[in-house]
């Protein structure tokens, strides 16, 4: 393992200006969760490290009203923040769930949102959980900032429509309005320190006759080369009334449309096969069809107390205690 | 020599002070502010660190070696391979070479070796060798193996003669009774065949040694071996093939982790001796988290086949057993596993008429060795789990199938097993009442009668095990709720009384003990982790009526302890804790003659205890224990200090020839009880309930013994359920905790263990070995709990979702 130079900028031009002016040589770091991972197995030599870290400012979760809203997450906020936030495990329970089910403890303190959107992994949890809310990336490139959907940021394994010198500034989620409901299940081999073996997040909005399907979403991770939603599927629900056979159908497509491969880590038709369960399960867990009439209220973790609607008093995003993971490990 | 007697009495008489109390380990502080030293922590003056390089091919000529760009680079001391080292041969059969010439075999041959100044240099030099390889056939599967015209492993045998196939001459075939006559007298027969895979230690200490040589060539290796007296004798004879003269000491650092791992001796030791020696220099070798997952040697996969049959009463008439072993390239203790499994094969359950045969097969995989159980998880999984099938056929519920055929106390098994002390039923008994069994099995019958009548009932009890009606015929499975639950137990045999697999099982102990009462305990044996340690001072400072605080254990290292035959078959609280209980006893009857002599009183009335010499004639006479001592020292005349030694070899039976006879002092008993939720729709396992009874003859320390049930019960859940060695063609494609499923702290089970406590009666202070057994019913009562709750019989390792899944959807017709 060869060493490198570690260059620590303040601000995040200079940033930039350190990346452009190294080209290929160098390369940006957060928490290392990933990067260091790549350094010691030889897959990446950096002779520059350009830390983020010293930069002010891209460590904050902010909502835009503390009754709901909005919501800006600076690229360098690590997941711990995220898991703690008890208003955004009220306001967007599966972002709180895909950044509680990351990793470790250890590891969410100090791997961050942008690292894992711009790591590009297709088991990317939280990159995963972001995409239920049509979250939009912010890019500070040498010219100034730009604006993207992160719903067209990844390319590939690893690929990005990031530019050379250009960085992750922060994330913003719109408000995705009253009467939504959202959950994230990591389908995972054990439940600790485990990457997914395929996740499934779901995001339900239903107009104010708390029936009809007002905007749909489901995303999966590890069933096609990056994050992504099932849009046919997510489609065939919207404007309709929410029932379990609409959503089962949409589930089989969900899976029938997915890109899932068969390796050794994980079986193809068994990928296929848990969206297919799975899609079903999160709605279900998500609250929504309680909150249509069509479930008794439930009790355990992911039932509607922590769903998508707002509840009356809730939370502040820096109150600690929300509820933890939403893996699903099987031992 | 015999034992001192007394003893017994003795003991009961006494209300013990300090054994059967769970003291806290007593290295855990050193180990919980880093104080420990672990081979990591090791550096000595001038040390250099070697690197190995392996095969990149599992099977292939050695064209030519280029050595010459990595001996240029700075730094770097040595650069062997085969070709410019004396060969040094090792192993159970002696088919290992520290360095490979002319051939590999399996991706972890070692192939050239460097010392450099630092881990780097070393790093970079591997990298700069370059080798030419000319593939040859190899072959993976050990079944493809034993075919005709197979690609020979070995061409030749360990003696120079050409071998004809892949099979070891092992002579592996027991058998008792009459199987044939026994299947004839069959009401009910039940067969099956059961695969299990390969799964590692992990120990999280990484495998290493520093090998170090004085100018008069005496070798001083610093280890992490299990086995310091046996692995001394395989370095010696490796420095006769290295034509050096000195004499070996092993010293043992603090181990991270064992758990059979180190049973054996391996290249990287005799690479570190040949890079040593070369160089005049102490050399370390310590493996990355990688090389500790594909160059150490993990549990032997087996392929087994089982019959067992029941008359209409469900007694056993015979169980018939034959496996396949993937032996790997070379051949270490892995290759002997049969020997053990033969145990539960033959006196597992009352059935007097037994084969068992194991045929062990060279490919072209990692070579396998002793691991946490020693065959006797692989082989308790196709019993237990087929035992259900027969009683299931015989129409009779599991729990009382096995109470019906349990083994009983003072009973002389078909292996020859002389059982004394038995806690096969208290183990049944407590499980069953623990799980309320009875209640469990007659909730689940009332509401199967509820579906047949058409009421409706719960369908999460849908009985499957009474009369083999699959709960599918019952109910179409849109209409089965997801999560269905359902219990399942195993039973276990283990030697609890050491086993004697070398010619000698035995352990010695030097104890000493000063003017201020200290005592120093030197013991052949050694602890990695288990509290063997702690075990030693609980029973010297019982025998002697001292504190633990008075009491130090010596171990791990050959110059100054005595011989030992390694921490293996859950035998060292009961071997080495003999052997230092019966020296304590000599230094105790020195006390306490010398007293008699110095307080001038008769001997009968003294005791030791509480630190002080009793005297039970004469309460004004009593004191302390090292006035004693003092006065016994400094004498004017005949002064004597106090020092005892021990060899204590338990008078057992070396298996041979028919392997019949008494081969271990003692014999340990368990039964595990488990309750599992299986989701139908996932294949995802959830341990709802887990408990583990064990039959430990006495509980020295509660808190280490718990330890050691929970930490077995959860390698052997992780085993049943995730973990596993994945080769593609011989290379391991997951050498990491990221892709090796090891269960981390989340996934931990509340494995509730229950301790029955049947004295051994040649154990120390009653005690039985207890540190496998927690691991071997594991699988097969898991196996037989999800087939309870979904009616799918697994019979291979691990029982992953897919594959559950799989099973499931095949049965409900998805
Ligand atoms: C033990 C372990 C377990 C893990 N488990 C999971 C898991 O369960 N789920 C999961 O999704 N991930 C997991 N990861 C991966 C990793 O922790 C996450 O992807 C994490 O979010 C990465 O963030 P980081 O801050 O550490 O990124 P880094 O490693 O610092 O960077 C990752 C990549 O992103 C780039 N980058 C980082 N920040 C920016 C920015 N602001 N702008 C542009 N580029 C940027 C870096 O150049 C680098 O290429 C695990 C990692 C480890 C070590």
């Amino acid at each position: 393992m060869a060493g490198f130079e570690y260059v620590r900028p303040t601000t995040l031009e200079g940033a930039v200006a350190e990346l452009s002016m190294r080209g290929d040589t160098a390369v940006a770091v957060a928490g290392a969760t990933d990067l260091w991972v790549n350094i010691r197995s030889g897959k990446m030599k950096p002779e520059a490290v350009v830390s983020l870290r010293g930069i002010a400012g891209l460590d904050v979760l902010t909502p835009e009203r503390a009754d709901g809203g909005g919501l800006t997450i600076g690229a360098m906020t690590p997941h711990g923040k995220v898991e703690d936030s008890a208003w955004t495990a009220a306001h967007f329970p599966a972002l709180q769930q895909g950044c509680a089910g990351l990793g470790s403890r250890q590891v969410r303190n100090v791997g961050t949102v942008g690292g894992n959107i711009c790591n590009a992994a297709p088991c990317a949890d939280s990159a995963t959980a972001l995409m239920l809310f049509d979250a939009t990336l912010v890019i500070q490139g040498p010219g100034g900032l730009r604006e993207l959907p992160l719903g067209e940021f990844f390319v590939g394994p690893g690929m990005t429509r990031l530019l050379k010198g250009e960085l992750l500034k922060e994330i913003r989620v719109p408000d995705p309005g009253a009467n939504t409901f959202s959950r994230y299940i990591k389908h995972t081999r054990r439940r600790g320190v485990e990457l997914a073996m395929m996740s499934v997040g779901v995001r339900l909005t239903l107009e104010d006759d708390m029936t009809t399907v007002k905007a749909a979403r489901i995303s999966l991770g590890v069933c096609a080369p990056t994050p992504t939603c099932a849009d046919r599927a997510q489609d065939m629900l919207v404007g309709k009334p929410l029932t379990r056979e609409a959503v089962e159908a949409a589930a089989l497509v969900a899976a029938e449309d997915s890109q899932v491969r068969d390796s050794w880590r994980g079986k193809a038709w068994y990928r296929r096969e848990m969206i297919r369960v799975l899609v079903p399960r999160a709605v279900e867990q998500s609250g929504a069809y309680v909150a249509a009439g069509l479930a008794p209220a439930l009790d355990d973790a992911g039932s509607a107390a922590s769903s998508g609607a707002s509840a009356p008093g809730a939370p502040t995003p820096d109150d600690p205690g929300a509820s933890s993971g939403a893996t699903e490990g099987g031992a | 020599m015999n034992p001192p007697v007394i003893t017994e009495q003795e003991r009961a008489q006494k209300e013990l002070a300090v054994v059967g109390k769970g003291i806290p380990k007593a290295d855990a502080g050193v180990k919980v502010t880093g104080q420990a030293q672990y081979m990591h922590d090791l550096e000595l003056p001038n040390m250099l660190y070697g690197k190995i390089l392996y095969s990149d091919r599992a099977s292939a000529r050695i064209v030519s070696i280029d050595t010459s760009e990595a001996e240029r680079i700075p730094g770097v001391k040595a650069v062997l391979t085969a070709y410019n080292t004396p060969e040094i041969r090792f192993g159970f059969l002696k088919d290992n070479m520290a360095l490979k010439k002319d051939r590999v075999r399996q991706y972890r041959d070692e192939v050239a070796a460097v010392a450099a100044t630092t881990p780097e240099l070393a790093e970079a030099a591997i990298k700069a060798i370059v080798v030419h390889y000319e593939d040859l056939p190899a072959v993976f599967d050990p079944e493809e193996a034993m075919q005709e015209g197979a690609p020979l492993v070995h061409e030749l045998n360990p003696k120079g003669e050409p071998n004809k196939d892949n099979r070891l001459r092992l002579p592996w075939k027991f058998s008792a009774g009459d199987v044939e006559a026994g299947e004839a007298a069959s009401a009910f027969i039940a067969e099956g065949e059961y695969e299990t895979g390969w799964v590692t230690h992990c120990c999280l200490g990484t495998a290493g040694c520093v090998a170090a040589f004085d100018p008069d060539d005496n070798l001083t290796m610093y280890s992490i071996t299990q086995i310091p007296s046996l692995a001394k004798a395989d370095f010696q004879e490796a420095m006769k093939a290295m034509g050096v003269r000195g004499k070996v000491r092993v010293v043992l650092t603090t181990l991270g982790g064992g758990f059979g791992s180190k049973l054996d001796t391996y290249a990287f030791e005799y690479i570190a001796m040949l890079l040593a020696h070369r160089t005049k220099k102490p050399v370390k070798i310590l493996f990355d988290r990688e090389e500790e997952f594909f160059a150490t040697s993990p549990r032997q996969p087996t392929r087994i086949k089982i019959r067992q049959g029941c008359d209409a009463e469900g007694r056993l008439t015979f169980r018939d057993i034959s496996m396949v072993l993937d032996n790997g390239a070379y051949t270490s203790w892995g290759a002997t596993t049969p020997t053990v499994m033969m145990m539960p094969s033959s006196s597992l359950y009352q059935v007097e008429n037994v084969r068992f045969r194991a045929t062990c097969v060279y490919t072209n995989n990692t070579y396998a060795q002793a691991m946490r159980g020693y065959g006797t998880p692989q082989v308790t999984f196709a019993i237990e789990s087929n035992l259900d099938e027969l009683a299931e056929k015989a129409g009779i519920e599991g729990y009382e199938f096995r109470l019906k055929n349990a083994n009983l106390p003072d009973t002389v098994t078909p292996q020859g097993f002389k059982v004394d002390s038995c806690g096969h039923v208290p183990c049944l008994e407590a499980v069953a009442e623990r799980m309320d069994w009875a209640g469990y099995r007659a909730a689940k019958a009332a509401r199967l009668a509820g579906d047949a009548t058409g009421a409706g009932g719960d369908a999460t009890l849908v009985e499957s095990d009474t009369a083999g009606v699959p709960p599918v015929a019952q109910a179409a499975w849109t209409e089965l709720p997801d999560k269905v639950r359902g219990i399942g137990m195993a039973c276990l045999l283990h030697v609890g009384g050491g086993a004697k697999i070398y010619k000698s099982d035995g352990c010695g102990t030097l104890i000493k003990v000063d003017d201020l009462g200290y005592v120093d305990v030197y013991s052949g044996s050694m602890d990695m982790g288990q509290g063997l340690d702690t075990i030693l001072r609980q029973i010297v400072a019982e025998t002697l009526g001292l504190g633990v605080d008075r009491i130090n254990v010596v171990i791990g290292d050959t110059d100054v302890c005595p011989w030992d035959a390694g921490a293996h078959a859950s035998r060292s609280t009961f071997v080495a804790g003999n052997s230092a209980l019966y020296a304590a006893q000599q230094v105790r009857e020195q006390i306490l003659n010398s007293a008699a002599d110095i307080l001038d009183t008769p001997r009968d009335g003294l005791d030791l205890t509480g630190g002080m010499v009793v005297c039970a004639d004469d309460p004004e006479k009593t004191t302390k224990i090292e006035k004693v001592l003092r006065k016994a020292h400094f004498a004017s005349a005949g002064n004597t200090m106090f020092m005892a030694a021990y060899f204590y070899e338990p008078p057992t039976d070396l298996l041979a020839g028919d392997f019949k006879g008494n081969y271990s002092m003692a014999y340990a008993w368990g039964c595990h009880g488990v309750e599992v939720e299986v989701d139908r729709r996932t294949g995802q396992i959830d341990i709802v309930r887990y408990i583990a009874a064990h039959d430990v003859g006495k509980a020295i320390n509660p808190l280490l013994l718990r330890g050691q049930i929970l930490g077995g019960g959860l390698q052997g859940i992780g085993w049943a359920l995730a973990e596993e060695m994945i080769f593609d063609e011989g290379k391991l494609l997951n050498p990491n905790f990221r892709d090796y499923k090891m269960l981390t702290a989340l996934d931990s089970v509340d494995v509730e263990p229950i301790l029955v406590e049947d004295p051994a009666a040649a154990g120390p202070y009653g005690a039985k070995g207890i540190g496998e057994p927690g691991l071997v019913p594991t699988a097969p009562a898991i196996a037989n709990a999800i087939y309870d709750a979904v009616g799918i019989r697994l019979r291979k390792l691990p029982m992953k979702p897919e594959m559950v899944l799989a099973a499931i959807m095949e049965a409900e017709g998805r």
